[in-house]
């Protein structure tokens, strides 16, 4: 026990009123009435049986009020219980603090109008202020740019500037590496007391992963507070944890079906949630959901986009306590439709049994149900002659037995200007005739010369034997449909002069003897590839296997030079790196990104794994982020982290038993609230001689009352 | 004695007044049947006629009603009797207390000089006694109308003062009344209550009807005092200080038993009782008293 002192003493002077009550008392004994009274006997009486223990009583009432006066004074004195010599002696011992400071994106939960980074911002200076002179302590953030600190510091208004310095951040973060680092900066003190302070929500997130066994270096004469602000238990936040597209890739006017899953994760369910998609910025649609509490729902948009390249898509949730994570950005890449020109050089009324049926539906799968990203033109050769070419990015020519000189020469300008040729042969082909007019020209349309009609018996076709497994047509295809594709079984072919295959062209599928199925070569400024047998099934089985498609989609694809290519980056959510993936084109290339604020960053590609990629490793804005390489473009949306968004508290006995054997309080502060000092200090008795003043005037007024 | 009150208050008196003439016109007879006395006295006052019966005096026949209805009628009288009134008034120091400007000893002077006029009105006989320890002054019963004077001159000359010994005095003016009346005791009854009675018993094995007024102020019943308080003896040196809220209730208590006691005692002895305040206003306790006396 200490001793009692005062803050005000001067106020005790006031004690002297105390002596009122007496002094009313014999006041009023000395000015009593002198009543004349004839039953006077009865007063005496009276006196004898009651009046003394009513004095008794009345002097209680009197030793009541005298207290009760006594105790006002020296409660408006401040009674202070100063602590005992032993406790001074360690309230004096230095102190080393650190403190470590949440500036996690969760931080941003708003309640009452204030975020919990400004209640943080305000908390951590009250703790700074209790530092005195011998006192050293260390900032450190969970998140900071900034090397972290190496030693502390005794410099207070040092630390309250990098108190105010310090920034919110989108950035997830936990407080494993940070507690390691305060055990190691503490470590390093000679202070006889050391605490780390962390200042922080109340959520469960950031404490993920601290434990004894994680964070190894645990000291338990280092003392731990907590001190947590915000919102405990009614925090209400829902953000989109991902948004799915039916079909990957896009064209332009093709509508497709895009599905956010949005998870609440507050404690109530939330009804009638409008949840808005926005392209490019504008409101496409808007649905009105309801989100139970910690599950994922779905909602669908129906959507289709008018331009090509990437679109800025974001799913906009109504605003709750976090809005941070109110917005979701997701990037699309939108590509123009390819248009296809098949000619069908044998057309039957019987769409089966025509030389394109195969053809056709293999380009547009879909067709009966929406436009794909391929769109067919089946036309007879006499139609194809008034078509204006150019409107096309592929012409794909089947089993076509003569072409007018007309046809012929729009077809040459349209391979001088980039367009590809994919010619398909049959019975009605006359390989003199296309040797003469398509091979033996000053622009060849065919990549090879025709050799004589190959006829295999019936019961022994020749089956696939070779194929190029890196040409840009074939890699797509995967190992699956390579497969595929080594089980076709070819009856008739026609054969291609190897002697005379020019150096542009190559084989690309090949029969046992070395024979091409699929040649490849350049007509002009464009792309030629010539199938030496029939594209429907008269001559081959290939239009009836698995690996049909994707060759022909992939074929056109190459011809009109838009095949497969992977997208520069994928969306990612913060804090994961935006990784470019570059082709060796792209080694030299200028690489530069551009953050959502337009802040532009150059990347310098490298080669990883065989792979040449260039990383942004510190994305710190959730937005799209702009991309170029070389004079390519492209588009990344980052989102914050989900784990952020998930404001399920944490209870303090949980907070504690990480810290099994070390000093512990977990603070949940108020704004407005002073900070509980962890410091020995005077103990107020104010309060407590309130409380007795006012238990005596209630004991005084039952007293009085029945004295009355 | 400018200080006196008029015992004579025409208000008080009038009041009174209209409610004689009021008994006379709905009860005959009341005042007089109210003092049933057990002499024979002077006049007699018709009060019926009814049939004749054998065995009743032939002259008692009102043969003026024979002449009118011929038939015999009797007539039938009333007696009126004139009462031996005694007022003994209490003049003890005791009786000089007053809380609101009329001391007891103004009430029962009230009280007696009005029940004086009323008896001599009806030609009763009215004696007075004033007494402390001691008779203080006595006036034999008279009905001359001159002798309400007397009373009231008695009264007016008479002072509150010595001490109290009511039952001495009570057997005293016992053996000095020879002739039976109604006696009135206008006391606050501030005396050994056994004693008192003795003497009141005196009165009645005198045949005397008695009748007490018990007369005290209104601070001695309710006990008001709320500072305080040195309390003196009006008739010795007896003194105490204390809280009056302290002892209130157990004063109240006391002086109710007191007057319950004599309410008791008075009962048993077949004395009328009654308590007057003296807050109560002088005409409705009489009132009060005569509306009992007539019940």
């Amino acid at each position: 026990m200490g001793w009692l002192t005062f803050l005000n003493p001067a106020f005790l002077w006031g004690a002297l009123a105390a002596s009122i009550p007496v002094i009313i008392h014999l006041i009023n004994r000395r000015r009593a009435r002198v009543v004349p009274f004839p039953t006077i006997k009865f007063v005496l009486r009276s006196e004898r049986r009651v009046a003394r223990k009513y004095r008794v009583k009345q002097w209680l009432l009197l030793a009541l009020r005298t207290l009760i006066l006594f105790l006002l004074t020296t409660a408006l004195a401040e009674p202070v219980l100063q602590p005992t010599v032993g406790e001074l002696a360690e309230v004096s011992q230095a102190r080393a603090v650190v403190l470590i400071l949440d500036n996690t994106m969760s931080m941003a939960y708003q309640t009452a109008g204030m975020t919990s980074w400004e209640l943080a911002k305000e908390v951590s200076e009250l703790v700074l202020q209790e530092f005195r002179p011998q006192d050293h302590g260390v900032l450190l953030p969970l998140i900071s740019a900034d090397a972290p600190p190496q030693a502390l510091s005794g410099d207070r208004a040092e630390l309250m500037q990098q108190v105010r310095e310090l920034a919110h951040t989108f950035q997830p973060g936990g407080f494993v590496l940070p507690f390691q680092r305060a055990y190691a900066l503490l470590k390093t003190s000679e202070a006889p007391k050391k605490e780390i302070v962390v200042i922080t929500d109340h959520t469960r997130t950031p404490w993920v992963g601290v434990e004894p066994a994680t964070l190894k270096v645990m000291d338990p004469q280092v003392r731990v507070t907590v001190i947590a602000v915000g919102p405990t238990d009614a925090a209400s936040n829902a953000t989109v944890r991902e948004v799915r597209l039916d079909q990957p890739g896009l064209v332009t006017g093709v509508r497709t079906r895009l599905t956010a899953g949005i998870v609440n994760f507050g404690a109530s369910d939330r009804k009638q949630v409008p949840v808005r998609l926005l392209v490019d910025g504008k409101t496409l649609d808007q649905r009105l959901l309801d989100l139970p509490k910690g599950s994922t729902t779905d909602v669908a948009f129906d959507v289709s986009f008018d331009q090509p390249g990437y679109r800025e898509g974001t799913i906009m949730l109504a605003s709750d306590g976090l809005p941070v994570d109110d917005l979701f950005y997701f990037s699309v890449p939108v590509r123009k439709a390819l248009r296809v020109l098949l000619v069908d050089g044998d057309p039957r009324t019987t769409l089966v049994a025509s030389e394109t049926f195969y053809l056709r539906n293999a380009l547009n799968p879909d067709r009966v149900y929406r436009p794909g990203p391929i769109q067919p033109r089946v036309v007879p050769v006499e139609e194809a002659e008034r078509l204006r070419l150019g409107e096309f990015d592929v012409v794909i020519l089947a089993n076509v037995r003569n072409l007018s000189a007309n046809l012929r020469t729009r077809l040459m300008d349209f391979a001088n200007q980039g367009g590809g040729l994919w010619w398909f042969l049959g019975h009605q082909v006359d390989p003199a005739v296309y040797n003469r007019t398509l091979f033996d020209t000053p622009t060849r349309l065919l990549p090879a010369r025709l050799g004589p009609l190959l006829d295999r018996p019936e019961a022994h076709p020749v089956m696939l034997q070779s194929f190029d497994a890196s040409h840009p047509i074939l890699k797509p295809i995967g190992e699956r449909g390579q497969e595929a594709l080594a089980g076709v079984r070819v009856r008739r072919l026609f054969a291609a002069e190897m002697a005379s295959l020019p150096p542009t062209s190559r084989a690309l599928l090949a029969l046992p003897d070395g024979r091409p199925l699929l040649l490849e070569g350049t007509a002009g400024q464009g792309r030629v590839l010539l199938f030496t047998s029939t594209g429907d099934v008269d001559w081959n089985e290939l239009a009836v296997t698995t690996g049909y498609l994707p060759l022909i989609q992939t074929g056109v694809a190459y011809l009109a030079r838009r095949e497969a290519q992977e997208r520069l980056a994928t969306d990612t959510r913060l804090p994961q790196p935006i990784i470019l993936k570059l082709s060796d084109q792209h080694r030299e290339a200028l690489v530069t990104i551009a953050d959502p604020q337009g802040k532009e960053a150059r990347l310098f590609p490298q080669e990883q794994g065989g792979q040449i990629q260039a990383e942004y490793s510190d994305p710190r804005l959730a937005g799209f982020y702009r991309l170029r390489v070389g004079p390519e473009v492209g588009l990344v949306a980052v989102n914050t982290a989900l784990e952020e968004s998930d404001v399920t508290v944490i209870q303090p006995d949980e907070v504690r038993e990480k810290f099994p054997g070390s000093p512990f309080a977990f603070v949940e502060w108020e704004r407005g609230q002073p900070l509980r000092s962890p410091q020995v200090e005077p103990t107020s008795l104010a309060g407590w001689f309130l409380i007795g003043l006012l238990a005596l005037m209630l004991v005084e007024g039952v007293f009085a009352n029945r004295l009355r | 004695m400018a200080d006196k009150p008029n015992y004579f208050d025409p208000l008080t008196l009038s009041k009174l007044s209209s409610l004689l003439l009021r008994a006379r016109h709905v009860v005959e007879g009341l005042i007089s049947g109210l003092h049933t006395s057990p002499y024979k006295g002077f006049s007699v006052e018709f009060s019926e006629h009814r049939q004749y019966t054998p065995g009743d005096e032939i002259r008692h026949i009102d043969w003026k009603a024979y002449a009118k209805f011929d038939r015999y009628y009797i007539k039938e009288y009333e007696q009126e009797t004139n009462l031996r009134c005694y007022l003994l008034v209490d003049a003890s120091a005791s009786m000089n207390y007053r809380s609101n400007g009329v001391s007891k000893f103004d009430y029962a002077c009230y009280l007696a000089a009005a029940l004086a006029y009323i008896m001599l009105n009806q030609q009763d006989l009215v004696g007075l006694v004033t007494f402390s320890d001691r008779i203080r002054r006595q006036l034999p019963p008279r009905s001359s109308p001159g002798h309400l004077r007397t009373v009231i001159d008695s009264l007016e000359h008479t002072g509150p003062s010595g001490d109290t010994d009511l039952g001495r005095t009570l057997h005293h003016i016992a053996s000095q009344l020879k002739r039976r009346g109604l006696v009135i005791l206008l006391s606050d009854l501030l005396d050994e209550p056994a004693e008192v009675m003795q003497g009141l018993q005196h009165l009645r094995y005198q045949k005397h009807e008695v009748l007490v007024f018990h007369v005290l102020d209104h601070d001695e019943i309710a006990f008001p005092f709320a500072q305080l308080t040195q309390f003196e003896d009006l008739e010795d040196e007896a003194r105490v200080i204390t809280d009056p809220r302290a002892i209130a209730a157990d004063y109240r208590e006391q002086i109710q038993q007191f007057i319950k006691d004599y309410e008791t005692m008075c009962r048993r002895q077949a004395i009328d009782y009654t308590l007057f305040n003296t807050r109560t206003p002088l005409d409705k306790g009489l009132l009060k008293y005569l509306a009992w006396r007539g019940a």
